[in-house]
């Protein structure tokens, strides 16, 4: 059992790995798009169509796989009262408390992004053509990503004596 | 309904639950109790609310603000403001609150500005006899500068909320941000005074010209965006990504201090950060919505109208539950979250919305350094090593002196509004 | 006869529906007119048993997110220009083509024809949105800061905003403009600093949005022609009675010429307040139309092969 966990955590560490590389490439991407779309408008005199619907699109794929990656390593925004007064065994229930709560919502995330996901397939974007599923793919893809960070958290917290 | 609502989203944050998720959370309840409308209705939300080209704006004030600090931008300008006020009394601390000025005119976010002045100023400080509260409350409080101070994340977020020009208020928050400035020098001199805290040696005029030469590019950059967003060059949006490509350039190619491994760092970096703050932006964004088709908006202003009709007394109510909103909430939460429910009465009681989006974003910048959710407080805390619970106590001076600066703001409209109509 | 209600119940009060729809546009406007007109059409023949909330200014979102909403039953109806629908079908991008009406009448005609029903019908199967009527928002003028445009010479490197839409780039780039795409929020601000300087809308929206108080030149350029959609969200029509299900059509058949006709004559009073607020206007026939629609002609030869060549023929000659 104690490999199995310890397998899983190994295999959630390299899977936020990569997400923060692509995390880097997208937000690279974006500037790189922008500032394009402002060269061409100002140097060039003609105006693209693509560059800010793609760079927004990117910037959704990067918060809600961001946001996940954030969870993991215990950096979302959150009233640290509660904790600061209880001993160590008091936070360890208090974080599966949290963590069950929070798990309802990225069920929520996962399952609902996946429908609406199913909803928008026939939308086709005007500036670049793409099918609205990629973007809002980011929603379900987020919400696993939460949920894989989500149960990373606690078992490290019962494993570390 | 609405009660059980409300209720669950204070037991949810109440219970160290992020606040991103309690948001959406607590919503995703409220939805589920209304008769008709699907979860999917959850899901959809979040995501309209990111998906938006003006709060693209964000990724790029960040990404900007981090390239500068790792770039050695930060580091310049600390040693221009030192040649210019480091043998004050208090030199220290008022270089503090000066680089900090000069940095927030960079960076779109407080706790970026914390964090990049911050690191090398607090150990500097604590170095030369500051105590260790002093220090990290001054360097706290004057990152909140960063979001007064254009360019802000939180006043593009108002700016899209209220639908009002971006532009206009990067402008309106220019002398409030001096305003508070001022009050702080004052602070930093007349606490420096009382504990002996003494200046740094002179610099020559030619030291002062020598770090002004070195800093001139750091120093160019508000020239750039502001002056580019205002000649019509280009959108907010663009002149933060102008602002990336610049802070990019000058790190990596004129003063080479960013090497690909750190270009790697501060990419992700960045885009955690981007994620910290807007994944609030989307859950808020939903419960926005919700709270607004429930009709809540329409009730408050009833309620406020009932109350007063005194606009003096207004602006003294919104204070308070502003600065009461910004001990709990992130400042992203909050825009989303009070801007629908209080610009329609501000408006009616003749405030104009450029003036009140600069009351919001002043009043939140100060819940940046109130406990128990002060995101300046976190990172200087982190930086100095006290605890959070000193932090908090040791800033509470601060927090009266920036209230004062807050009634000054709100009731002396013309500090915010004189600057943009003179440009027109 | 009272529908019983799911726990078997027979009362009045099962049977009262309300239906939020959402705006994009303020109270008052042509929007504002047609919504009111359905309100108290569906209002009398339901006998106060349909209610209908109306909501100002995008609260349920853009033009976008509020079909997306319809579709999956998150919001009961809304209105909105065409330019939103050609994301679920694509035929309704034909309405960004230029020149393509030669007026109301013609518009109407195409409109009410089986052109208007195949392309609701499409639009019901993609979207899972019901088109109830196309009422109208008229002719997109041109405004700028420069100069009265006269002849296609005039907008040469012009800075003009459009949406986010090929067939409106290749248009203005055919003018020989400088064409922009340009998000709805930021008109205002691009507009008042320069990064744009010339935008298309009806002079309704000109005038609610305050475009005079940074735009001096107006000129009724007969370029795009766009339908205004009252729509419907199909799991929320379908879930509704027989009977009320009738109301609602009826009550939207009943307000179309009420609508279009309050759009023609805000339109023709919106010229009068234009100009009251200093804005200069050229009519139609002080325009030298020719010279863009020769320029234009590129356009057609690009674009009208994806919807067809001869069906937008045929809508041209309608
Ligand atoms: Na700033
Ligand atoms: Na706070």
């Amino acid at each position: 059992m104690k490999l199995v966990l310890t397998k899983y955590m190994a295999g959630v560490d390299s899977l936020n790995r990569v997400i923060g590389w692509i995390l880097a490439i997208m937000i690279s991407l974006m500037s790189i798009f922008i500032f394009w779309q402002v060269l061409a408008r100002k140097v060039l005199g003609s105006s693209l169509s693509w560059s800010e619907e793609i760079s927004r699109f990117l910037m959704v794929w990067v918060v809600l796989l961001g946001a996940a990656y954030a969870l993991k390593k215990g950096e979302l925004i959150a009233v640290e009262l509660l904790p600061e007064l209880l001993s160590e065994k008091g936070k360890k229930i208090l974080l599966v408390f949290v963590s069950l709560f929070s798990l309802v919502f990225y069920i929520i995330l996962t399952i609902y992004g996946w429908e609406i996901t199913q909803s928008v397939k026939v939308q086709i974007a005007p500036g670049t053509g793409l099918s609205m599923f990629w973007v809002y793919l980011a929603l379900p893809a987020g919400g696993i990503l939460f949920i894989l960070n989500t149960f990373y958290l606690i078992i490290e917290k019962f494993m570390k004596k | 309904m609405l009660v059980i609502f409300f209720i669950s989203l204070v037991i949810l944050m109440f219970m160290s639950v992020p606040i991103a998720v309690s948001l959406g959370l607590a919503t995703a309840l409220g939805i589920w109790m209304h008769d008709t409308m699907p979860l999917m209705t959850v899901a959809q939300r979040v995501f309209i609310s990111i998906n938006s080209f003006p709060l693209m704006a964000i990724p790029f004030f960040i990404l900007a603000g981090n390239l500068m600090q790792v770039g050695g931008l930060s580091k310049r300008l600390v040693n221009f403001a030192s040649s210019l006020v480091g043998h004050f009394t208090g030199g220290l601390a008022m270089v503090a609150i000066i680089t900090s000025m000069f940095f927030a005119a960079i960076s779109g976010s407080g706790a970026a500005t914390t964090a990049a002045i911050g690191a090398i100023l607090i150990p500097a400080m604590i170095a030369k006899g500051y105590s260790k509260e002093y220090a990290s409350a001054n360097q706290a409080v004057s990152g909140a500068l960063g979001v007064i101070i254009p360019p802000s994340i939180s006043l593009i977020l108002y700016g899209v909320v209220a639908g009002v020009s971006v532009s206009d208020l990067f402008i309106a928050g220019v002398f409030p941000g001096l305003v508070i400035v001022v009050s702080l020098l004052i602070m930093a001199y007349v606490v420096s005074k009382k504990n002996g805290y003494v200046g740094v040696e002179k610099s020559t005029p030619k030291e002062i010209f020598v770090s002004f030469r070195k800093s001139i590019l750091a120093l160019l950059m508000p020239v750039v965006i502001l002056g580019g967003i205002y000649g019509g060059i280009f959108t907010p949006t663009e002149a933060a990504v102008v602002a990336v490509v610049y802070g990019f350039v000058v790190g990596v190619f004129i003063y080479k201090e960013i090497n690909i491994k750190q270009l790697g760092k501060v990419l992700i970096d960045s885009a955690v950060t981007t994620s910290i703050v807007m994944i609030i932006i989307g859950t808020a964004g939903l419960f926005s919505f919700y709270v607004s088709i429930t009709g809540i908006p329409d009730m408050i202003m009833s309620q406020i109208s009932g109350i007063t009709t005194n606009a003096i007394i207004f602006l003294l109510v919104i204070n308070l539950v502003l600065l009461i909103a910004g001990m709990f909430f992130d400042g992203a939460a909050a825009i989303l979250i009070f801007t629908p429910l209080f610009l329609p009465a501000a408006i009616a009681f003749g405030i104009d919305p450029i003036h009140f989006g600069v009351i919001i974003v002043v009043n939140l910048a100060i819940g940046l350094v109130t406990p128990p959710v002060g995101l300046n407080l976190f990172v200087a805390a982190q930086i100095s090593g006290i605890s959070f619970a000193k932090l908090s106590r040791a800033v509470l001076p601060f927090i009266v002196i920036l209230i004062i600066d807050i009634l000054i703001i709100s009731y002396i409209p013309a500090i915010s509004l004189w600057l943009p109509a003179f440009l027109k | 006869n009272k529908e019983a209600s799911s726990d078997g119940n027979v009362s009045a009060a099962t049977d009262k529906v309300t239906l939020d729809i959402s705006l994009s546009l303020a109270e008052g406007s042509f929007a504002d007119v047609g919504v009111q007109k359905f309100k108290e059409e569906l209002e009398k023949l339901s006998d106060g048993e349909i209610e209908l909330k109306v909501y100002y200014n995008n609260t349920f979102g853009g033009e976008r997110e509020v079909i997306e909403m319809m579709g999956i039953n998150s919001l009961a109806m809304a209105t909105s220009s065409s330019g939103a629908l050609g994301t679920w079908t694509q035929e309704f991008n034909m309405f960004d083509l230029p020149y393509l009406f030669r007026d109301h009448e013609h518009a109407y005609k195409v409109f009410d024809s089986e052109i208007g029903e195949e392309l609701a019908a499409k639009f019901e199967e993609s979207a899972n949105v019901k088109i109830l009527s196309y009422w109208t928002a008229g002719y997109r003028y041109l405004s700028n800061s420069i100069k009265p445009v006269k002849h296609v010479s005039d907008v040469a490197g012009m800075k003009q905003r459009v949406q986010e839409n090929q067939v409106q780039i290749d248009t203005w780039k055919a003018y020989g403009a400088n064409p922009t795409p340009m998000a709805w929020t930021e008109v205002f601000t691009g507009l008042q600093q320069g990064v744009i300087d010339s935008q298309s809308n009806p002079l309704d929206s000109i005038n609610t949005m305050k475009f005079y108080e940074v735009q001096k030149y107006v000129s009724k350029l007969p370029e795009l022609y766009q339908p205004y959609l009252l729509m419907i969200s199909k799991p929320k029509f379908d879930s509704l009675s027989k009977e009320h299900q009738e109301i609602v059509l009826q009550a939207a058949a009943n307000s179309v010429d009420h609508a279009r006709k309050g759009f023609e004559k805000l339109d023709e009073e919106a010229t009068e307040i234009l100009k009251e607020k200093g804005m200069e206007i050229l009519e139609t026939d002080e325009i030298d139309v020719d010279s863009f629609k020769e320029r234009a002609e590129s356009v057609y030869e690009k674009w009208a092969p994806e919807f067809g060549v001869e069906f937008i023929e045929k809508v041209r000659n309608f």
